[in-house]
Parts: C-alpha cells; structure tokens; sequence
C-alpha cells in the first residue's frame, strides 16, 4: 500500500546523495569511489579513518564531507603534545559560583576531524576512540553523551613514516572504514593545477543534506534487504579468512556485522534496495584492510592486498 | 578406539534386529530359549545404562557366571533335543547363542559378530518355510540390521534415525539388480552336498505308497498344494486328468502295498495312439521318490524311470520343488499280454470278505467273461446307491463287506479297494493306482493346481487284448467327482470356504477370484523363485536364447552382467551432485557455462552485476540478453522475489550464445 | 597457496569451482579394501551359500545374494565416500617446544555429496614409529555438501626447529564398516617450534646506546614520540644517527617523556648461560616479556640482528629466528 510513497523518499534520498557526492566531487577530483566510500561509511553511523601521505588531500576531503553534511564540525588537529583534555574538555573553577563549570571539548560537535589522529600519543588517542566506542565521554567521573549524529572523520598518514604512534588493533577496530586516496589521475591532477584553490572553493560548498535526512538515510540503511545467499558468502569470507592460515587472525563477528551494514549502506548510495556480492565486495577492502593482516610468510609472496586476496579466494555462492 | 564404545543406540537396533529375526522361530521352540533370549537382550540395554560400574567391573566373577550359564544353554538344549545337531536344535543354539553374544557385546568386533549371527538367524528362518510373507518380513529384518550397522558406523551422527534407515533401504533397493543377476545367472548344482539333517522335512502331507480306509479322506482335508501343470496346449478334460502314482498289488485283507518285496516280472509294454499332451510339472517336495505323470506317460524326462508297473519314479527322494517336461497320450494300451505278475493281482488273503466273494462268485457265475463282470459289477455299484462322503461310519470287522452291503457310504479308497476285493475274488487281475484326480484350474495363469485334496485312488483291471484298463468305480458312484472335481462332489464345509460367503453368489465368486490371484501369486513365486534350481536355470537361459549352456559359461556371464550392473550404480552413485537448495542458482550456473563456452568464462569470485558488465563489454551482441538474465537472477537470489523463477528458467534455456572464434 | 588435492574425482571445469586457475591440483588416488569385519563378512556369505547350496534352499540363495549385492554396493559408497574431497593444508600455529601443533588441514567438499565420519590419521611410516607412539592421533569429521571445514590435526612437538606433519592416511568406512576406502597426503606446510620460553623472569637491563644515555632529561614529560626532519639549530646528541646511517637523512628524535626504551636482546645478554638451548628458552622468555611490557626490543645473535621494534609480527619475526638458530 506503501509502496509508492516508500519509493518516493527513497528516490529524494539518493538524488540528495548524488548531490553530495557531486559537491564533493567538485572539490576532491577524481576520487568518486573514496568519496562514495566515506558516505557510505557515514550513513552506516561508522567512524572513518582516512589514510595516506600528505599533500593528497586527506583534510579536505574530510572538511567536504563534513560541511555537505550539514552537520556541525569541529577539528582537532592531533600533535604530540595534545592532552586528552584538549580533547574532551575541562572543569575550571569558577571563583564567582565557587564550583567548577565544565568547559566542554570539541568532542561535543557532530563531526570531528581528527587530523593526524596517529600523531598524538596513545593516551589522548584513546580518550577519543572511548567517545567513539561508547558515543559517550566519562570526564571526572562524570559521564556526558555525545549529540547525535556523531561522526569522527580521522586522518592518518601512513604507519611506517616517522614521527607517528600507530594506532592499536584493538582501537582501529573501532573505525568501520579506513580509505586511501592515493595520488589523482593525470586529467584530474590537471583540472587541480589549473583550478582554484581548493581552500576558497570549501568555502562555496553548500550542505546537500540536511541532519534530519541524513538519520532518516542512516534508517534506511536497516532496511536494506540481505538474502541468504548473500549472509552465506559472507560467512564463507569470514570463514576463509578464519581458517585459512594466511592471515594472522581472523575476522572478528564485530568485522562481520561491519562488513554487513557497510555493505547495506553502500547498496542504499548504489540506489538498490538489496545487497549484492558486489556491494560486499565494493566495501570489503576499506572495511577489512585495516583489520585483516598477512602473516609474515605470505606478506613476501602475496602482491595483493589482504582483502583482495580474500576476495579472489572466496567464490561467490 | 572410545569413538566405537557402543552405546544404547547401536545396541537397541542390533537387539531389535535379531529380536524380530528369532521371533518366528520362538513357537517352534522349547519355551525357555525365547525366554532367555529376550532377557539377555533386555539385560543388555538395561544393565550397562542403568548400573555402569557393575557394568565396567564385570571382568571377573560375572565373566565366569555367564560362561557357565551358556554350558548349562547347551547342556539344556541337549536335554531338550537329546542331541546336538539337526535343523531344530541348530536354530535353538542359535538362538542362544546370538542372545549370549549381544550380552556380553562390548568392542566393535562383538558387535559385528552379533549382527553376523542375526543374518544367520534369518537364513534358518527359511528352513521352516518360504512363503512371500515370510520373504517380505526378512527383508525387514536384513534393513533393520543394515540400519544398525549404519547407526554404527555414523560416528560424527551425522544422520538423524529416519534418514540412517532411508540410507540403509537405499543400499538394499540398489543391491537388488545385483542380487536378481545373481540369483538367476550364479551356477546352480543340485544339492546337497552333505547330510540333511533328517527332521527337516517333517510335516509334508502328501501321498503315500499305500492305503488303508481312511488314509485318502485325510488328504482330503488338507488344500496344499501337491502340483501345478501347466500345459503347452489346451487343458484336457477334467475326467481325463488321473495323476498316476504308486501302484498297489498286495494286500491284507485291510492295508494295500505295493508289495515290493516281490519284483515284478513283467516287462513293460505299452502303445500309443491319439495326439500327445505336453505339459510341466512342478512338485512341491514331498519326501518321496516318485512323480505324478497324466495317463500314460510316454517320454521319460532327466533322472527319472519307469517301473515295469508304469509307475514314474525318481532316483532321488524329492526334496525342493522341481519342475519336469512331460509328455502324454491318453490313448495308451498296456501290457496286453499274459505275464507270471497276473497271478499276483488275483491274490486274496485267505478268509476274510466272504460276503464280498459270495458277490464275486455270483457275478462269475452269471457273466462269464471278464469284461462283461466288470461291467455288471459298475453297475451294481450304480444301482446300490453308493454315498459318497469323507466320513463314513467306522467299521467294526470287515471293512470291505461292510462298505459294501451295510453302509454303502465311503470315499474312493473304500471304492477303490472294495472293487479291487470284489474283481480279485471274481477272478479277473485287479491292481489299485493311487494319484491325483482333476485339479483346479487358475484362469488367471492358466495352469491347473492339484491340491492334496484332489487325492484319489482308482484300479485298473486287465482284460485280455486290451491289458490293464483303467477302471474307476468312484466315477460310477459319484460321477460329479471326477466330472467336475472334488469341490462339487463334496458338501462345501469340506473345503475352507469362510463363513457366509457361499450364500452369497457374487461374494462367492469374488472370494473365488482373489484365491486364484493369491494361488497364481504363489505359483510363480514357486515357479520361479523357490524352484529356480539347475533345471529351471537351464531352462531360462534357453528361452532366452542359450542352449545347452555350461557353468563356465554361466560364470562369465555372471560376471559380465555383474559388472555392467556395478558400473550403472556407480554412474549412478557418482553423479549424483548436490542438490542445490536455490534454483535460481542452479540456472544461472546453467547461463555462466553457456557463457563460458561462448568465450567469456565467470571467475568464480566474480559477482553477477560485474560479469554481465564484463559480458556487455566484451560481446556486446549478448548485452541485452545477459543484462536481462542477470536482472532476474538477481531480482530472485537476492531480493528473494521467487515468482520470477520460472521467466529466468525460460530465458536460460532459450539463451544460446554464438561462438566467436577470435583471431 | 598450497597445492589442493582432490582425491580421485577432477572437476569437470576446474577453473569454476577453484579461485585460483593458476593453482596447483593434484589427484590423488583412493584406495579401498576390506576391513577385518569385511573379511568376516565374506566368511559369513560363504558359510550361507554353502547351506543355501546344501539345502536347496532358494531363499537361502536369495539371502546369501541379497548380502553379497549388499556389500558390494556398500563398497561402492564407501569409495564415495571419500572421493572429490579436496584437501589443502595451510600454515600451522607456530608452537612453542612440548606444546602439540596442530596442523590445519582444509577439506573441502564442494564436489560432492556430504561426507560422513572421515578419519585422518598419522599413517605408519615403520612399524618401529608405531611400537614407540601406541596411541596415533585419530581426527574424525564429517562433511556436509559443500562445506569447507578445517579439522586441526594435533602432533606432538619434541625439539624446537620446524616441525613436519609427516604423511597423513584420510579414511573412511561408512556406511557398513565392511570396506575401508583411503588415501595419503602430505601436509606441506611446517610448524615453526619456538624455544620453550623459559629461564629467569627479570628483563636484561635496558641497553642503551651512547646518544641515548641523557635522553631522561630531554623534552617532554611522555614517551619517546617519533622523529622529525633536523631543523638547523636542534641539538646534536638528539639527531638519529643510525637513522643517518641507513641513508635516511638527518632526522631529531623526539621524546615527550623519560626516554624511550629500547632492548637489545643479543648473545651476551644470555651468556652466562651455557646450553644453546636454554639461551634460546631465555631470549624467547625475555621477547613475549617486553612485548607484553610494550617495551621496543631488538634482537641481536650470531648472523641474526633484527633492529628494535614492536606489535606481532616483529615478535613472530623474532621468535622464529630462534627457533631456526643453528638450523
């Protein structure tokens, strides 16, 4: 009975995501794929974590994303020297009212970007991974909830360059997609070096989304159909990837259900009502390269990435 | 080996298994060896459950009462029997045995043992019969067992108990074209190949090589069957069929013999004229060293032989039903001429019948010849107002004068031996032929059954010129008998006839019509089944087209005919692939090996979105079709939208992309 | 990747069913035989046909052919049983000495029908081997359609270096126990037997290098933070020479805190003991200490230097070079 009014905020939804993703298009050059990814990555109320060398545009993209968004930003560039207080806010004492007011942090935001997250020390990352975690921060005691939505966007540059504490398993668990830009082709490199500079044109974006559309999205997202053939391939892909030795551990069920819902978000910014392998397989290597490692034998051997080579080894049911 | 501890579930399909197995033979047996059959059995599932440590310590003392509780089984069944060997006491050892050996079943090995002993004690079932229900009800027992061995060997249970016992049917429908070339191509000697046991064919009801009033109207109770004949052309009338037995030439005044003892002298003689009948003969086992041939048998089959007195006779009592090619004339004359064995038929004892012999003498008197006294005796007979009748009163001195001149009520023995009496005594050489007369016919197989009731005895007087002449005096008295058989002769309580159904025309004839269909049944199941022996297997292998075959041949063919048969099974077995629960799988497998063929093969990991983009690419002569295909697979795999099933059915199978031989 | 073995049966199209064309398949053959119970079997039907024989008896013939049609169709799917199996072996667990390795053995049953009660059991390579181990380890699993278990096969570690499965015999005698149906394979993949990690519990003292001496009253109040490109004016003692060393340019290690700790596990530091072995237990010891205490730690014995580092794989790399010292 519903059938048609359903299609219909449907088709507004994902005509406003093309949107978005043209505005960020318009900025980010030739990077359609990361861009969807993140949005994918948002509208499956997950934390992305973008990684590359510097220069590639990482901070950008995230600022973009998060003004076309709509949604209130804050930044937090992330130094040594950041304290987890900086972070998450502090209780001065007011001499007037003889109490302490709590300063708030710029936690207390829709979108954090986290540049440089690895850059800080472990103790202040962890303070902000908590908040991501629990969408929460527990401050002298005190626990304070966050505003919904709540989106940590976070940059890192590559672990193996100096100056930088790579972020434990355990806590890059915490964020549903870690993308890589890498470097733009030649015509869109072009278009950047003739263009304006990007910074002006961040100022003209114009939010394509509005908070209330981007949670009735984030709905949408559970509503996605997933057929047993398609739980069926992802169990044999955490399957494989659990028993088949090449890797140092398994996939977790946390993977599991992360593949999923990015899978369904990503089916939703695909504008189809179901997931297909092919939407598993779209999100797989942003969902998993940062949770599924080779081990030391195969990382020689293999010139694939970890998630590709699970791709490759999986047949589809 | 812990993985083989047997528990209660292995061991209660083994326990049922030779339960139902030694169930038939618990009637036959000395009440006592069910019974502790039964307890070991339950013993078995009960203790080691119930009282394991009692179970696990059971080494020791318990190891020495069971040994001696299974010397004190054998001295028992000792005691009961009074020997140890036979058919009998073999089943009840058995029994025992297999009782004793599923007690104390413990280790992989005692529980094959005990399921070995149970597909024994189905094999001794058949020693007592071997009807259809009987067969039917084994090969039960044999899917039980199976089932047992199954739920064995199904360590990770892997199998729910419905589907051990579907598994274990499976193997039996599959072994059964085996089993059939086995059964009908293994080269078949004829046994046995050392003593039978001698009980083993008790209780045989059949004819007997000599009669005393009484012994044929016994017969006539009795409604198994003697015979079945089947004849190459018509069925000859009812009064000609005389089934010729033993002939009786002695007596003594009360009991008839064939009087062995004397051999005869006379050399055989016979001539025949008319047109020949041909037909077969299947005997059921009797125990006894002779056939029943139609009057007058003129070609003697394998391993038979006449007896000067033309009675056909085996070398080997007849043990198992066996089959026999017979040719006969009904126009035959025998022995016309005058032989030193005549005088033997005249003999009278002394001093008995003389009521009977004052009779002989009158009618001697009177007619002079011969044939002229046969004839006024007939007649008297006629004109007496013989009763004929299973149970005529008991005679109190002399049988025969008092049948004769006071009761006058008899069954064919007493007509057979009264006129034999009565034509000894008037001087004409009488013998008594003891047979079958008539038999029934089954219009469903059209062959004729002859029961023991058919049971009947005539004699044969011998007349100058002519020879012995088939005379029989139960045809003057009651010529309903041998005109239209027993069953109209007799009052129907003679024949089982269930109550009720005989006032009632059409359930009558119903009733009638289901015994043919349940005799015919039975006929073939005998025919084929039971009496395959060397002879019938020769006979097969001749009608379907090999003469005079020999077992080495028979042994090639066997195992030629086995191994296409495994081969088939094999295919059979091996390509079974599967099942896929999503058709639609199915059929877009069916697509992508189309595809594959045509050039663009699926990579395995590849999701059908991207290979219909990779097909639109490739070959774009096939875009829309694949597109197509790929949306319907798609619509139904992942949206679960199943009504489309059929459309993506029709499209697979009417897509046939065209091959494009690249350069 | 591993060679799969497919036992007997090679898939029509073997590039659909396998993700890797370029993948090595071989085909094993099956074998199959009576078991014990098969020959007694055997002895039974010959018993029947000799009463059936005897006796005359036709059902007795029909029941004597009616088991021996059994049996042969039981073969039949008990070769079944086993063929089409696919069989790879993958990477074991490194283990550390006296543990049991286990030995991960994929089969995968994508070609056929399911798969009932297979054992896996080490097969006897002498009879000498079989008296010394009475009890071979037996692994039992059954299969469903299409399913790819992995069953662990355990063996026993003795000494530390690499560990070989040896041959493995993959069986089966379902459905009627009456046939054994086998095939032999070779786990090709070895588990790395690590040192028993043993000897005393105290971590070495940290050895410093020279310039690292006064880092304690360096900047900061935290950890060692990474480095950062020199900057003219930055002072000496805190420029990364090995870094230099390798080519990497002048680069200024930043500290935020006491100084960072770095450990060199070398030969000297276990040079007191004697036994290579128990050097190798100590050094292992010390390793999953400092990883577990987050402390970066190197390791440094003869023909083997691994520079100072931290997380799993630097462990691994570690450990294995020990379990392969003098190997």
């Amino acid at each position: 009975m519903n059938m048609s009014e359903k299609s219909t905020v449907e088709t507004i939804n994902t005509l406003n995501i093309e949107n978005a993703v043209d505005a960020i298009s318009h900025i980010i050059l030739g990077k359609e794929k990361a861009i969807r990814l993140a949005l994918a990555c948002l509208i499956a109320k997950g934390h992305l974590l973008i990684e590359d060398t510097p220069g590639v545009g990482k901070t950008t993209l995230a600022h973009t994303l998060a003004k076309v968004l709509g949604l209130h930003y804050q930044r937090i560039q992330f130094t040594s020297d950041l304290l987890p207080a900086d972070i998450l806010g502090v209780s001065v004492y007011n001499r007037d009212t003889s109490k302490f007011d709590f300063h708030q942090g710029p936690v207390f935001t829709n979108v954090i970007l986290a540049d440089e997250i690895n850059r800080a020390t472990p103790r202040t990352q962890s303070a902000l991974l908590e908040a991501m975690a629990e969408y929460q921060v527990t401050i002298e005691s005190e626990t304070r909830d966050l505003p919904e939505p709540f989106f940590v966007i976070a940059t890192q540059n590559p672990t193996n360059q100096v100056g930088t504490f790579p972020l434990p398993e355990s806590q890059l668990d915490r964020f549903l997609m870690r993308i890589e830009l890498g470097y733009p082709d030649n015509s869109a490199e072009r278009e950047l070096l003739k263009g304006k500079n990007r910074k002006e044109l961040l100022d003209d974006v114009q939010a394509a989304l509005s908070a209330k559309e981007l949670i009735q999205l984030q709905k949408q997202v559970s509503n996605v159909h997933v057929s047993d053939a398609i739980l069926d391939y992802l169990q044999h892909l955490l399957g494989f990837s659990r028993t088949s030795g090449n890797y140092v551990s398994g996939l977790s069920p946390r993977a599991g259900i992360a593949i999923l819902n990015a899978a369904k978000a990503w089916a939703l910014i695909s504008s189809h009502q179901h997931v297909l392998p092919e939407d598993i397989q779209a999100v797989l290597p942003s969902v998993i390269g940062h949770r599924l490692q080779f081990i030391y034998e195969v990382t020689d051997k293999q010139a694939l990435q970890p998630a590709e080579h699970l791709i490759q080894s999986v047949p589809i049911p | 080996m812990s993985k083989h501890k047997l528990n209660i579930n292995k061991i209660m399909w083994l326990a049922i298994g030779v339960a139902l197995a030694s169930f038939p033979h618990w009637q036959r047996l000395p009440l006592w060896i069910p019974i502790s059959h039964i307890s070991l059995l339950a013993a078995r599932l009960y203790i080691p459950y119930q009282f394991p440590t009692l179970w696990s310590q059971r080494k020791g003392t318990i190891n020495i009462i069971r040994l001696i509780l299974m010397f004190s089984g054998v001295v028992a069944v000792y005691s009961s029997y009074g020997s140890l060997a036979g058919r009998d006491v073999g089943v009840a050892l058995l029994v025992l045995l297999a009782g004793f050996k599923i007690f104390e079943s413990d280790s992989k090995r005692d529980f094959y043992i005990s399921s070995y002993l149970g597909y024994f004690l189905v094999i001794t079932n058949f020693f007592y019969t071997q009807t259809i229900p009987t067969a039917s009800y084994m090969m039960f027992i044999i899917i039980i067992m199976t089932t047992g061995l199954i739920v064995f060997n199904d360590t990770e249970r892997q199998l729910t108990t419905f589907k051990r016992f579907k598994l274990s049917t499976t193997l039996i429908i599959q072994a059964i074209p085996l089993l059939l070339v086995l059964f009908i191509l293994f080269p078949r000697i004829n046994g046995p190949l050392w003593g039978i046991p001698k009980d083993a064919f008790t209780g045989i009801t059949g004819i007997d090589d000599e009669i005393s009033p009484g012994s044929i109207s016994n017969l006539a109770q009795s409604n198994s069957v003697a015979f079945r004949v089947t004849f190459e052309d018509e069925i000859p009338k009812k009064s000609k069929l005389y089934w010729r037995g033993p002939i009786l030439w002695q007596t003594d005044g009360l009991v008839w013999t064939t009087g062995e003892d004397k051999t005869l002298q006379e050399v055989s003689k016979i001539e025949f004229s008319g047109k020949p009948i041909r037909y077969d003969v299947t005997i059921e086992p009797s125990n006894k060293k002779w056939l029943f041939g139609l009057e007058m048998v003129s070609k003697l089959p394998d391993k038979t032989y006449f007896t000067p007195d033309f009675q056909l006779k085996t070398h080997k009592p007849i043990l198992n039903r066996q089959a026999f090619s017979l040719t006969s004339y009904s126009n035959y004359r025998l022995n016309n001429e005058k032989s030193p064995d005549l005088e033997r038929a005249l003999v009278l004892p002394e001093s008995y019948h003389p009521k009977t012999r004052e009779l002989a003498s009158k009618l001697r008197d009177e007619y002079k010849e011969p044939a002229l006294i046969v004839k006024a005796a007939l007649n008297w007979l006629k004109r007496e107002n013989f009763i004929y009748t299973l149970t005529p009163p008991t005679p109190t001195q002399d049988a025969i004068d008092e049948f004769l001149f006071d009761s006058k009520q008899g069954f064919c023995e007493h007509f057979a031996t009264a006129f034999a009496v009565l034509m000894r005594a008037a001087g004409i050489p009488t013998r008594i032929v003891i047979g079958y007369q008539g038999g029934e016919i089954n219009p469903l197989g059209n062959y004729l059954i002859v029961r023991q009731y058919d049971a009947h005895a005539w004699t044969e007087v011998w007349l100058e010129n002519r020879g012995w002449v088939r005379t029989d005096p139960t045809s003057i008295a009651s010529p309903i008998r041998v005109n239209e058989g027993i069953n109209n002769a007799m009052p129907d309580a003679l024949i089982n006839i269930p109550l009720g159904l005989d006032k009632n025309e059409t359930a009558y004839r119903l009733w009638k019509r289901m015994r043919n269909t349940v005799d015919m049944v039975n006929y073939q199941w005998s025919q084929w089944v039971l009496g395959y022996g060397p002879e019938r297997q020769k006979l097969f292998m001749k009608n379907i087209g090999f003469d005079s075959i020999n077992w080495k041949e028979l042994t090639l063919y066997l195992f030629i005919c086995l191994g296409i048969i495994v081969a088939a099974i094999t295919i059979y077995i091996f390509r079974k692939t599967p099942k896929t629960t999503e058709p639609a799988k199915k059929y877009y497998d069916i697509f992508c090996k189309k595809m594959a063929k045509a050039g663009v093969p699926r990579k395995s990991y590849e999701g059908p979105v991207d290979y219909a983009q990779r097909i639109s690419s490739t070959r774009q002569d096939l875009k829309d079709e694949a597109q197509y295909i790929t949306n319907l697979y798609i619509l139904i795999r992942y949206c679960s939208n199943n009504n489309k099933l059929l459309k993506l059915k029709a499209a697979i199978k009417s897509f046939t992309p065209p091959k494009i031989i690249s350069n | 990747m591993s060679t799969r073995i497919v036992l007997e049966k090679l898939p029509a199209d073997p590039a659909s069913k396998f993700s890797y064309q370029s993948e090595q398949i071989k085909r094993h053959r099956v074998y199959i035989f009576p078991t014990t119970q098969g020959w007694l079997y055997a002895m039974m039907l010959v018993v029947m046909l000799l009463g059936a024989i005897n006796y005359n008896n036709s059902m007795a013939y029909m029941l004597c052919f009616l088991l021996t049609s059994l049996a042969l169709v039981c073969m039949l799917h008990t070769y079944r049983n086993l063929c089409g199996l696919i069989i790879s072996s993958t990477k074991p667990k490194a283990i550390y000495v006296g543990q049991q390795a286990l030995f991960p053995i994929q089969l995968d049953n994508r070609l056929g029908l399911e798969k009932f009660s297979i054992l896996l059991e080490q097969r006897k390579t002498s009879k000498k081997l079989f008296r010394k181990r009475k009890e071979v380890e037996r692994v039992s699993i059954g299969i469903e359609s299409g399913q790819q278990p992995t069953c662990h096969y355990p063996v026993q570690s003795q000494k530390r270096g690499l560990l070989n499965c040896g041959r493995l015999k993959i069986s089966t005698d379902f459905p009627l126990g009456l046939f054994i149906s086998w095939s032999y394979f070779e786990p090709e993949q070895t588990c790395i037997v690590y040192p028993a990690p043993k000897g005393q519990k105290q971590l070495p003292l940290y050895t410093l290098n020279e310039d690292d001496a006064d880092y304690g009253t360096q900047s900061g109040t935290d950890d060692f933070s990474g480095f950062r490109k020199y900057k003219p004016g930055d002072p000496i003692h805190s420029i990364a020479w090995k870094a230099f060393a390798r080519e990497q340019g002048l680069l200024v290690k930043q500290f935020s805190g006491k100084g960072s700790r770095t450990l060199i596990l070398s030969w000297e530091s276990v040079s007191h003991i004697n036994d290579i072995e128990s050097r190798l237990s100590q050094l292992c010891y010390w390793i999953l200490l400092a990883e577990q205490t987050s402390i970066h730690y190197g390791l440094e014995i003869p023909n083997i230097s691994i520079e100072p580092g931290h997380g799993l794989l630097h462990k691994e790399q570690c450990l294995k070079e020990l379990a392969r010292y003098g190997i």
